[in-house]
């Protein structure tokens, strides 16, 4: 098909173009000036902020990690705002400037001048990402982050915005008027963003069902005798420290015979909306720490890390919900132990002191793994859109036109 | 699947070849039946009332829109079956086009060159050749946005002529253009007909393309008029006269029982039908010792033959 011809002349005679017509005026200059005062003032404000917040005398937590994470995002957010401007109006600006339909009737084929103009926009969009990694850089160093994190995170948030240029570049060509293709990707960059997540939370209602539930717990007659203790020990030492607190009646732990329901949310049902996320696709393609991959839960909630602390959440909501509980092991939380499960899901309990109790438990808890990434999946489904917004312009621009767009002239 | 040598026939192919053209935009159908041929070596005159459909065919021979109906070939090759050869083929310069402002002359022109798939190395002598074939060689390295606007039409003129095309579409050429520039235009169609091109251009300024013209194609609602047809040469039309003794001319006149109307600057107008009528004309006055120096048809063949086709519109 001639549409689809490609040839390194024909790209390169599109990009030079593009990228001349662009970078020749002064305000591009000027853009990426004040654009590199910004970057670098939000990236010092949040690593000063991070360093006052977290960490400091006697904290085992690093505010590395919570500074490169927030700089990150910060750099995906602009350049997901940014990308549309260089090619949301490309197309139908084009052709209303009356410079589409003379290079339509070149040599040139519909994907050389698509592809040509999309290479142009993404190389520009990076040359503004760029700008920002010395200080990326700085708050690589600060929180001693790893430099494959670095690239990884960089890598996929590159590709995320080619993805975005893609969908100006389709929209331009759909639509006749710049103001209506302009509107249209940015708001497909908020439906990719916000609204995919906050569908996922709306449909949370319809995936409600009540499950039937296998309780390891105590009669609820020996529950009710211990709770009234607790409360009588608290009434008395307002102030206490638990010291003399009833020990849990665990001994009666058993399977309850009574069929109990729960309600539970099946997140597992709707979680996958909130994958196409570019923030969950580049949380989740973040490189971790070595000890984040035994637990991933401990490690987030310990290392103030919010890409690991995404990943964690988008991760649980892919578990379906235990049709096991154990009501026992929660007795010994309300008591003031420590309850946590190790790598196989088996509970440990603590004392406060630090003193194992030993527990025998039947429920395990699934841990969060990090063994099946999920931002493949992710990335995948917005290459697969950017995919589609780029054949859609290929085939807007083919010539010679059948059928003509209304309110499209071709020259 | 292409072949890039244009079909073998007898004789050599016309440079464009239409047969039926017929393209509708919803339902307004703006070429409706378009059939000539343009012959090569020669400038083709496109001359038509606004909404005759003069662009959308010039689109159609661009190969940038699909014929519902009717077929036409570009230097032998099928625009529709071989767009990209017939692309290669042609160069167009539409009635309304922009510039990349911020680009030199050069720089556009090296895009085009490009754009054809023109060696780089070959294109900068080219590029310069064209500039000063059209007389921008000073502007070369100035950007777009500074010229003006008869000199972003040469421009685009040089646009259309970068990769040495066999057949040139030329869309309201001269709009902006001043006097000089006009002439200018004209020999550089002339010199392009010269060089074996086939040259199409339609113009609203008919007395322009009367001094340019080798064949002339009439356009009126979409299809194309059959000249033939026309009783131009039977029907009268107005001859100015004028004679050193203007009483004498309307003594003359009066004397062989031709009707005039006078002119305030001494001119008469009279209705002739056709060359015949002229020289019938010339050779009595001389005759009779009238002392005529003029005798000029009011309007060029053109603007009679398109007011003829206004007429057949109204």
């Amino acid at each position: 098909m001639n549409a689809w011809r490609l040839s390194v002349n024909g790209l390169r005679t599109v990009t030079e173009l593009e990228l001349k017509q662009r970078i020749r005026s002064r305000r591009w200059i000027v853009a990426l000036l004040v654009w590199f005062v910004v970057i670098g003032g939000i990236t010092s404000l949040v690593i000063l902020a991070t360093s006052q917040l977290i960490g400091g005398e006697g904290s085992d937590q690093n505010p590395g990690p919570m500074a490169f994470a927030l700089n990150v995002f910060f750099v995906l957010g602009m350049g997901l705002i940014i990308a549309p401007t260089f090619t949301a109006t490309s197309i139908n600006g084009d052709r209303s400037a009356g410079t589409l339909a003379i290079l339509q009737a070149t040599r040139l084929s519909a994907a050389e001048i698509a592809i040509g103009k999309l290479l142009a926009a993404w190389l520009t969009a990076l040359v503004f990402l760029v700008v920002g990694l010395p200080f990326i850089a700085w708050s690589m160093v600060t929180g001693s982050i790893s430099l494959w994190q670095v690239v990884a995170c960089f890598a996929v948030v590159f590709v995320l915005v080619a993805v975005v240029c893609a969908i100006g570049l389709g929209w331009s060509a759909l639509l006749s008027r710049p103001a209506g293709s302009t509107v249209m990707t940015y708001l497909s960059v908020v439906a990719l963003t916000v609204i995919s997540t906050f569908v996922m939370a709306m449909l949370s209602p319809l995936v409600r069902s009540d499950d039937v539930v296998r309780v390891w717990g105590v009669p609820s007659e020996v529950q009710a005798t211990y709770q009234a203790q607790v409360d009588n020990y608290w009434s008395d030492h307002p102030d206490g420290d638990g010291g003399g607190l009833p020990q849990p009646p665990i001994d009666q732990c058993a399977w309850n015979t009574d069929i109990q329901t729960q309600t539970n949310f099946h997140m597992e049902r709707v979680w996958w909306i909130t994958v196409i996320n570019p923030f969950v696709v580049v949380a989740d393609a973040a490189p971790l720490p070595p000890q984040a991959y035994s637990d991933l839960s401990k490690y987030a909630s310990s290392a103030a890390d919010p890409l690991a602390m995404i990943r964690l959440g988008v991760r649980s909501l892919s578990i379906p919900p235990e049709t096991e509980r154990d009501d026992c092991v929660q007795l010994y939380g309300q008591a003031g132990y420590n309850v946590n499960y190790d790598s196989n899901g088996d509970v440990r309990v603590t004392t406060a002191s630090g003193t194992p109790v030993n527990v025998d438990s039947p429920v395990k808890r699934r841990p969060v793994t990090v063994d099946s990434p999920i931002w493949p999946w992710g990335l995948g489904a917005n290459l697969l859109i950017g995919a589609t917004f780029l054949w859609v312009a290929v085939r807007r621009l083919e010539v010679p036109y059948g059928q003509l767009p209304t309110g499209t002239r071709v020259a | 699947m292409s072949d890039n040598q244009p079909p073998s026939g007898d004789g050599p192919a016309p440079g464009i070849e239409a047969i039926g053209l017929k393209r509708a935009f919803g339902e307004v159908r703006a070429v409706d039946g378009i059939t000539f041929t343009a012959p090569a070596s020669a400038v083709t005159a496109l001359i038509g009332p606004n909404g005759s459909g003069k662009t959308t065919l010039l689109l159609l021979l661009a190969g940038l829109l699909q014929a519902d109906a009717g077929r036409a070939n570009i230097a032998g090759f099928d625009v529709a079956a071989n767009n990209l050869e017939a692309r290669s083929r042609v160069g167009w310069m539409p009635d309304s086009f922009g510039t990349w402002d911020a680009l030199t002359c050069t720089e556009i022109l090296a895009t085009f060159a490009n754009a054809y798939g023109i060696d780089r190395k070959a294109s900068p002598a080219r590029v310069s050749a064209l500039l000063d074939r059209v007389h921008l060689g000073e502007f070369a390295a100035r950007p777009a946005r500074v010229l003006s606007r008869g000199q972003k039409q040469r421009l685009g003129l040089a646009r259309a002529l970068i990769h040495d095309p066999d057949v040139l579409l030329l869309d309201e050429p001269a709009s902006g253009l001043d006097p000089r520039s006009r002439i200018e235009l004209r020999d550089l169609l002339r010199e392009l007909a010269r060089d074996g091109k086939t040259v199409l251009v339609s113009s609203h300024v008919l007395s322009e393309l009367e001094e340019v013209y080798d064949t002339a194609v009439f356009l009126s609602r979409g299809r194309t008029v059959d000249t033939s047809t026309q009783p131009t040469e039977a029907a009268k039309r107005g001859w100015r006269l004028d004679a050193a003794d203007p009483v004498a001319l309307r003594t003359f006149l009066d004397a062989v029982g031709i009707p005039w109307t006078g002119q305030p600057n001494g001119e008469v107008i009279v209705q002739l039908a056709g060359y015949e009528s002229a020289r019938e004309l010339i050779r009595a006055a001389v005759g009779a010792d009238v002392p005529l120096h003029t005798i000029t048809p009011v309007a060029g063949r053109l603007e009679e033959t398109y007011l003829s086709l206004n007429e057949e519109r109204s």
